[in-house]
């Protein structure tokens, strides 16, 4: 068993090389872009949401030792579980299409060579990693690597932000003028449904069961859902702000990745390209992961299947195909030609969208005492929760189809 | 449209600079070329086009002063749209 | 073996996860085979589990897909098994029995036998 707080440091560790993916680099640096500092309260929202959830999930795991697929099957019995598992499965399909789609751009970055070159072999090593890899040995590579996205912090501060209109994006929205309506909300909610990724949530639980968490281990649990969930957020508000400082002051509004590519420069000069592809490659490839894992792991323990990352994969064969099925089921929109900014962004707004569905039950357990006995939620967690998921998912129910008719 | 054409210019003077390697800017070229060929017509778009492929040439030929000038006219025309 | 009166159990057994006594998860109580006696309360007579019993319940022409996918590939007789409630031997967190052999499992050792054990690196 980990100390404390080694299991504390790894859990912040991963956090911040986690957080950052194809959907959050995407959004926030389209909202830096046209919005200035103007959507940065998203960003707040979104992570304040994530850290209730974060916690709620290690919360429910320590005390009833189920994870959220398991206990939901349970209480709301299969026919009901059956339907946020299958909008959760149609929606990490498309976002694991876009994180690998990231990996590719990543690569394509740093060396020149096309996107569609990539897409095989980095699901192939994807799956490669996952077949014959252990879960810490994975995770520990990912996140140090992933600290990388410092990178966009430095670049951002170097470039001598506006701290006023800043501080003022972070805490309410700013309106824009009428014609930018819808996209300003449509991006709001992108970016909500970017931070907020369900998979984590899930994944988060997984692991905390397979670790053996129990009532102890609930303080540590609260310090790494709220630094490392801070943290990580600073890596999204910090390409924000470098989207805003490159690209809102010369007029340029994100639609193409080969856009983004350049945010880095103006500030790390020879560096901000390599270091770009490099963070862009490895956090996907971290997201990745954590999304094949997590639909994984959803699928078995709705089944009640023997599931675990660490075993190898003929102990594990449904659980195993499971991911695999996934992972090569996920590449097929890109390689039909979709483009991966697009599919990025939709697929950010889907999640969204669903919200409702994959968190309500979720939250129903977390105050049901016959799961977590005296650990049941505080009026604050629940309000904070059901208010940001509600909105999300309304705002994106209009918002889509208004961005869809403009035509993005 | 203005858009694109301050994203070349930032690019092209990115690489002018030594900044940015070949690729990548030729990359923002041909992502240029292929969303105004898509969405615009006209004048202005149709020099726009035209800047891309200039930058893309200098960029094969290392002629990073030429790459500087295709900048320069970017940005004024990028201007000029705002 | 815990009392078998069905009220209580259905709600407290059902899409509960089944394992043995190793702890090793054999899967999840997808139904429950009540026997109705005469002026006596309803009892649970078995457990039942599989992915038939499961699609049982989203419909009957679920059932019929599952059972027509299932003969098509040949994995076993029918994905439907029953556990007697007399070898149930504790009901807490999991249901835990008393099963000598894994019926349960076929479709898990089919797989490995068939494709996840031909794929490289898998053991």
């Amino acid at each position: 068993m980990k100390s404390s707080f080694l299991q504390m440091a790894l859990g912040i560790i991963t956090a911040i090389g986690g957080f950052l993916e194809v959907g959050s680099v995407a959004t926030a640096a389209q909202a830096g872009a046209s919005h200035r500092y103007g959507l940065i309260w998203s960003i707040v929202l979104g992570t304040v949401c994530l850290i209730f959830l974060i916690e709620m999930s290690g919360r429910l795991a320590a005390i009833s030792r189920h994870t959220i697929a398991d206990a939901v099957r349970e209480r709301f019995g299969f026919d009901f579980a059956i339907w946020p598992r299958l909008a959760e499965l149609l929606v990490n399909f498309l976002v694991l299409g876009a994180e690998i789609g990231g990996i590719c751009l990543g690569l394509k970055v740093l060396t020149g060579i096309d996107t569609r070159w990539w897409v095989v072999p980095v699901a192939l090593f994807l799956w490669f990693v996952l077949w014959v890899g252990t879960l810490n040995v994975i995770e520990n590579s990912t996140s140090i690597l992933g600290l990388l996205t410092i990178a966009f912090v430095v670049a951002a501060v170097k470039m001598h932000p506006d701290w006023l209109p800043l501080a003022r994006g972070a805490v309410a929205p700013v309106f824009p003028p009428r014609s930018e309506s819808g996209h300003y909300w449509f991006t709001a909610v992108s970016i909500i449904g970017a931070t907020i990724s369900p998979y984590m949530v899930y994944f988060y639980s997984s692991g905390a069961v397979e670790d053996g968490w129990r009532e102890k281990d609930l303080p540590a649990n609260r310090v790494t859902a709220v630094v490392g969930m801070s943290f990580g957020a600073l890596m999204s508000i910090a390409v924000l702000v470098a989207s805003a400082e490159v690209f809102h002051s010369r007029g340029i509004d994100i639609s193409r990745y080969e856009q983004i590519a350049l945010v880095l420069t103006p500030a790390l000069h020879r560096w901000g390209w390599p270091i770009f592809g490099a963070a862009l490659a490895v956090c996907c490839f971290g997201a990745a992961v954590e999304i094949s894992l997590a639909s994984a792991y959803s699928v078995a323990q709705t089944f009640g299947w023997n599931w675990g990352e660490d075993e190898k994969p003929v102990k594990r064969a449904r659980f195993s195909l499971t991911y695999t099925i996934l992972i090569f089921l996920s590449i097929v929109p890109i390689l039909l030609g979709v483009d991966p900014l697009k599919q990025t962004i939709v697929s950010m707004a889907l999640t969204a969208i669903i919200l409702p569905l994959a968190i309500l039950p979720f939250l129903l357990l977390l105050n049901d005492e016959t799961f977590v006995g005296t650990h049941r939620n505080g009026p604050i967690g629940n309000t904070v929760v059901v208010i940001t998921i509600f909105l999300a998912s309304i705002i994106a129910l209009v918002a889509v189809p208004l961005e869809i008719i403009g035509g993005s | 449209m203005a858009s694109w054409d301050a994203s070349l210019a930032l690019a092209a003077s990115a690489w002018a600079r030594g900044d940015l390697p070949k690729h990548v800017v030729r990359n923002a070229a041909e992502a240029a070329t292929e969303e105004l060929s898509k969405e615009a017509t006209g004048h202005d778009a149709a020099r726009a086009l035209a800047l891309a492929y200039e930058l893309r040439e200098a960029a094969e030929h290392d002629d990073r002063a030429a790459a500087s000038r295709v900048a320069s006219a970017l940005e004024k025309q990028a201007k000029a749209l705002q | 073996m815990p009392p078998s009166h069905a009220r209580h159990l259905v709600a407290e057994v059902l899409d509960k996860q089944i394992v043995d006594a190793k702890k090793h998860k054999l899967g999840k109580v997808d139904g429950l085979v009540i026997v109705l006696r005469d002026g006596k309360p309803p009892r649970v007579a078995y457990i039942e589990c599989g992915a038939a019993v499961v699609a049982r319940r989203l419909g009957r022409w679920c059932e019929r897909l599952v059972l027509a996918l299932n003969r098509r590939l040949g994995v076993r007789d029918e994905p439907r098994y029953r556990i007697a409630w007399s070898k149930v031997t504790k009901i807490d967190i999991n249901v835990e029995v008393d099963v000598d052999e894994y019926p349960l499992l076929a479709l898990e050792e089919w797989l490995r036998e068939h494709i996840v054990g031909r794929i490289p690196f898998s053991k």
